[in-house]
């Protein structure tokens, strides 16, 4: 009897538990005769293997040696400038130098007033 | 736990205790092929790895100790990476060529053993083939792929680092690979073909 179309997806569903080696034993031998006796599923399988085997083989990309020293100055440039800002933006609202003494003198006759009011 | 997690919770966040050199040199090679995979690009790897470290510099305080620090560092570089994907469509500038270049590690074998020319060049061949085929790729999709089938993560560390549902994960990396089964049919000459 021709397999049915939702036994074909049913079986396409599993080819990522068969090739990450998560079926149970009972359940790839029914996947292994389905394959065997389903020639458009079979080749669905062989392709689908085939994919998952090429790019787990490529080999892996190694950081050049000048990477890490490459990180850590740019981190350490990201720190300076930052100090920087920070620097520039306390001095943008330090009060003037200019209004330091008036102040003061406003504050000392404010003082004065009070306490005598006071008294 | 690897000596640097011991660190980074010992520390419970005061980022100068941490040795971020050492941090940076543990790490630093998955990060650069995960980025590779990526962008399809050393160049352009080369310099988002930085960005991905400088970020990770600045959310050290960040860090929660329910996750593993790699998870956490594929987690900051699968962003980094879409963002510059999408920054580098925004500019249409399509990657260079940098990837053609044959590398010395495939030159080498693996064991230390010289590897025959033969070898050599299918291995190459193989390896340019598949890069072409995982660019052709959705950013999520390329994601997923090289997450679980180049950089070997479990389903966990996959849900952990995308923030998607396991069923989810499960179901797009299947539809991903199947799109690559189909790329990479189309890359071996018709008459060859399975």
């Amino acid at each position: 009897m021709e397999p049915s179309k939702s036994t074909h997806q049913e079986v396409r569903s599993m080819f990522p538990a068969l090739v990450d080696d998560e079926l149970p034993m009972d359940m790839v031998a029914n996947l292994r005769a389905h394959l065997d006796n389903c020639a458009e599923c079979r080749n669905g399988w062989v392709r689908y293997e085939r994919a998952v085997s090429l790019v787990r083989k490529v080999p892996k990309e190694k950081a050049p040696a000048a990477l890490t020293g490459a990180i850590l100055r740019r981190i350490r440039r990201q720190k300076s400038r930052a100090l920087r800002r920070d620097a520039t933006l306390a001095m943008a609202y330090r009060v003037p130098y200019g209004m330091v003494l008036p102040i003061l003198l406003a504050a000392a006759v404010g003082a004065l007033i009070f306490f005598l009011l006071k008294s | 736990m690897s000596v640097l997690e011991v660190q980074l919770i010992a520390a419970a966040q005061p980022v100068e205790r941490v040795d971020f050199e050492a941090l940076v040199q543990t790490h630093q090679d998955r990060v650069y092929d995960f980025c590779v995979r990526m962008l399809g690009d050393r160049e352009e790897a080369l310099e988002v790895v930085q960005e991905i470290f400088v970020s990770v510099h600045q959310s050290l305080h960040t860090f929660r100790h329910d996750s593993k620090v790699s998870t956490w560092i594929y987690r900051i570089s699968k962003n980094h990476c879409l963002n510059r994907l999408k920054y580098l469509e925004r500019r249409g500038r399509g990657r260079s060529d940098g990837l053609d270049d044959v590398p010395e590690e495939a030159l080498g074998s693996a064991a230390g053993a010289p590897i025959r020319p033969d070898d050599a060049l299918q291995a190459e061949h193989e390896r340019l083939m598949v890069q072409r085929a995982i660019a052709r790729l959705e950013p999520d999709a390329r994601a997923l792929v090289a997450l679980r089938d180049i950089e070997g993560l479990s389903y966990e560390e996959m849900v952990e680092i995308t923030q998607l549902p396991l069923g989810t994960v499960k179901s797009r990396l299947h539809r991903a690979r199947e799109k690559l089964a189909e790329f990479l049919v189309e890359e071996v000459p018709e008459g060859e073909r399975v």
